[in-house]
């Protein structure tokens, strides 16, 4: 329903879909939006920040990327949608439909 | 290092930069000013005020500079919309403007809001600034911290700690404090019409104000690039069609438009433009990662900046306007305030942000 609107709406979805790491939902999003290459991972990634400081996500388990099979040296967290992110989901999908 | 490590610095960085985006802010929007300051004295605005005269000999004061200040809101907007046509074009959003832009209903409605709002209270600080004094008007301007942090916490349901609160606080009489040397000296009355003075100072508080709430509620689900463009373009046509309307009055409101094309003109325009856009695309980026009410109080640190950057560019004497008689006073509280002001951004950037992952409080129960 989300493919093709704006990138926070689609993530709101796929998150509302079920629990993701960021090395999966990252280069997934990548290749629908063609934001290639580090920046565009970059932008994504700070977008998912920017939802779980809106309190949309929850971060869980955490590792540290050491074999660089996503950004080597950093945090790869698991995310899971909020009460408060399903129901800005929910009031989306009213308004858009 | 291991993860707790990891996290806890990975944390301090956002709120690291969400204060650095906040001080940029203050950085862009003082140094506005000087072009702001300057553009005054320039073809474009000095023959708009013959060019009214000329149309109607009895104009009053008040008229005239109601619509000089039109003129110039609205050309600051449209710049400010062009710039950032160009800014994001380079960090490849434009795609997501247009999906943006688009979905009036789940988006737009909220920046054309804010685009509103910004556009009232940034037409009430020149209403300020011309009929009571450019310090009266920054001082109006600094309430807005107030209005941004209590509509923050009831309206977007954001976390504000005790100490945001007496940051915020601080900020706010370490602002009052910069210009209160020139309401003790010269008071509030300046050349025009005080009453339309002090609305236009409520314009300016209650303006941006409710535009960090509108934009707070659109950013948890928009790009903040995108919503502060779509905010420009929304602004920049609210002001085209009200200059257009006016225009078809007979007022020559268009008729040094001409002077665009003069490159010192066409410069200050830019800067002017570049100015207002970067300090707004800081703005923006720092309600996010430090919530609306911290965003604001270290944004407003801009009182501080402006009375700097006008001393480098104009020298003290005519950027706090004193005379040998008034200039301790004007100093003195000027020095306090900027002291005030330190203080102010010391509490906020040494707080404890441990608690601060999310903004908001989660509701029980909502984990899977």
């Amino acid at each position: 329903m989300m493919e093709g609107q704006p990138i926070k709406f689609r993530m709101l979805e796929l998150f509302n879909e079920k629990d993701w790491w960021l090395q999966d939902i990252v280069p997934k999003l990548q290749e629908e939006y063609n934001l290639k290459g580090d920046y565009g991972r970059g932008m994504i990634t700070y977008d998912i920040v920017e939802l779980v400081s809106a309190g949309f996500l929850t971060e869980g388990e955490t590792v540290i990327d050491e074999e660089g099979k996503f950004w080597q040296g950093h945090l790869l967290h698991h995310y899971t949608i909020t009460g408060l992110g399903k129901e800005m989901y929910q009031t989306i999908v009213d308004r858009i439909s | 290092m291991d993860v707790e490590e990891l996290k806890i610095l990975d944390h301090k960085k956002k709120v690291r930069i969400g204060l650095l985006m906040g001080v940029l802010c203050a950085l862009y929007w003082g140094i506005w000013y000087a072009p702001g300051y300057a553009v005054w004295n320039m073809d474009i605005l000095t023959e708009l005020d013959v060019n009214l005269a000329i149309h109607d000999p009895n104009i009053s004061y008040e008229m005239a500079s109601t619509l000089e200040c039109i003129f110039l809101t609205g050309f600051n907007a449209i710049f400010c919309a062009a710039v950032l046509f160009i800014w994001n074009g380079g960090l490849r959003k434009l795609p997501e403007f247009k999906r943006e832009l688009v979905q009036v209903k789940g988006a737009s409605k909220y920046f054309m809001m804010a685009g509103i709002c910004g556009a009232c209270a940034v037409s009430g600080t020149y209403l300020a600034a011309n009929n009571c004094s450019p310090g009266f008007a920054a001082i109006a301007g600094l309430l807005y911290p107030i209005i941004g942090t209590i509509m923050s916490a009831l309206y977007l349901k954001q976390k504000v700690s005790k100490r945001g609160y007496l940051a915020v606080v601080v900020l706010l009489v370490g602002g009052i404090t910069l210009y209160a040397g020139s309401l003790i000296t010269g008071g509030v009355a300046g050349a025009g019409n005080t009453t339309i003075g002090l609305i236009g100072g409520i314009m300016a508080a209650v303006g941006w104000g409710f535009e960090g709430v509108c934009a707070g509620k659109a950013l948890d689900f928009c790009e903040p690039d995108i919503g502060l463009h779509l905010r420009f373009c929304f602004e920049a046509i609210f002001w085209i069609i009200v200059m257009v309307i006016i225009a078809c009055t007979g007022i020559p409101i268009f008729s040094t438009v001409g002077k665009l094309l003069d490159p010192a003109t066409f410069f200050a325009f830019l800067l002017l433009g570049l100015s207002f856009a970067w300090c707004y695309v800081t703005w923006y980026k720092s309600f996010p990662l430090l919530g609306v009410a911290r965003g604001q109080a270290v944004g407003s640190l801009y009182a501080a900046c402006a009375v700097i950057f006008l001393c480098v560019f104009f020298g003290p004497a005519a950027a706090l306007n004193y005379d040998d008689d008034s200039m301790l006073i004007i100093v003195g509280s000027t020095i306090l305030g900027l002291i005030i002001c330190l203080i102010g951004s010391f509490l906020l950037a040494s707080e404890d942000t441990e608690g601060m992952v999310s903004l908001r409080e989660h509701k029980g129960g909502d984990e899977r």
